[in-house]
């Protein structure tokens, strides 16, 4: 493989497939970062898609099956939390890409870490990436 | 009490209204959030829902979303209110925001509402912003330049 299909890899693993579901953890008890929208539907606040230094961190449905794990697995022992669920094809249709991460060091160790990955989203401005997590939040299904 | 942060009357948009944070002399490591209003004024009508609010947000832990949050800064629930403060004034069918913290110890104040979504965020150590989505109308800046679009947002709301 040549660099540059490395750093493409990097950013966007094509491994992970489109019709692929991730889920993310967001804080909800007292609505932390669950708000409601003009319909009174409870829906995931942007500010639950923020990412940090390395990315939105997020596990792979996928990986869970075939590791015999219920998605309620990514909120076992997490007082108050519910599921985010996005699928991959719309992530990517955003331009953010999605590497795996499996068993990162500073996580709290659980089974469900083997299907951990990052949502990378592209180098933009502040405004920009803000849009994004707006996107992310309302493609996003709450379960939990 | 020991004052963890305060806001200068004189700094505060609407003149009569000071904020105090606290941590509280009965329960360690709680927080007490106080808006106060100057002696024999009223409370401002959105006073006391946004101060349990802002008190409940106070609580959280660094870590609290389990992605590396930090907990939320005094300075970001000091400017919270100045914000609420400034836009919601006395128009008291105006919708209260929903207020959430956000990963680096800021705070979002959301409004979904029939006309459109407005979400400004709250970081100390930059610009408060807002972002204003509409059917045909997607815009964002600073909360000093977009002040008038995100009230007449909330005002065609309460008509």
């Amino acid at each position: 493989m040549n660099d540059a299909a490395n750093q493409l890899r990097l950013t966007d693993d094509d491994s992970v497939h489109a019709d692929d579901f991730v889920y993310r953890r967001v804080k909800d008890g007292g609505n932390i970062n669950v708000v409601r929208n003009k319909d009174g539907i409870r829906i995931a606040s942007s500010a639950a898609f923020e990412d940090d230094a390395d990315g939105i961190s997020v596990f792979l449905e996928s990986t869970l099956t075939m590791a015999h794990m219920e998605p309620a697995a990514v909120i076992a022992g997490f007082d108050g939390y519910v599921l985010a669920r996005v699928q991959v094809g719309s992530i990517r249709d955003m331009g953010i890409g999605i590497v795996r991460d499996p068993n990162p060091p500073d996580a709290k160790p659980m089974p469900c870490n083997v299907a951990h990955c990052l949502l990378k989203l592209p180098a933009v401005s502040k405004g920009a990436k803000h849009r994004l997590g707006q996107r992310l939040a309302s493609q996003a299904k709450l379960i939990g | 009490m020991t004052p963890l942060a305060t806001l200068p009357r004189n700094a505060v948009a609407n003149p009569s209204v000071d904020i105090r944070i606290t941590e509280s002399s009965f329960t360690p490591g709680r927080v007490d959030v106080a808006i106060r209003v100057a002696e024999g004024e009223p409370d401002p009508w959105w006073a006391k829902a946004v101060e349990e609010r802002l008190e409940h947000l106070a609580q959280l832990n660094n870590n609290w979303n389990s992605h590396g949050a930090r907990q939320p800064r005094a300075e970001a629930i000091l400017i919270g209110v100045r914000v609420i403060a400034a836009l919601l004034g006395s128009h008291e069918n105006w919708a209260l925001p929903q207020i959430v913290p956000t990963w680096n110890g800021g705070l979002q104040l959301e409004w979904h509402l029939q006309p459109g979504d407005i979400e400004i965020t709250i970081d100390p150590r930059d610009a408060v912003w807002a972002y204003l989505s509409q059917p045909n109308l997607m815009i964002d800046g600073p909360l000093t330049e977009l002040e008038s679009r995100v009230s007449e947002v909330l005002d065609q709301a309460a008509r």
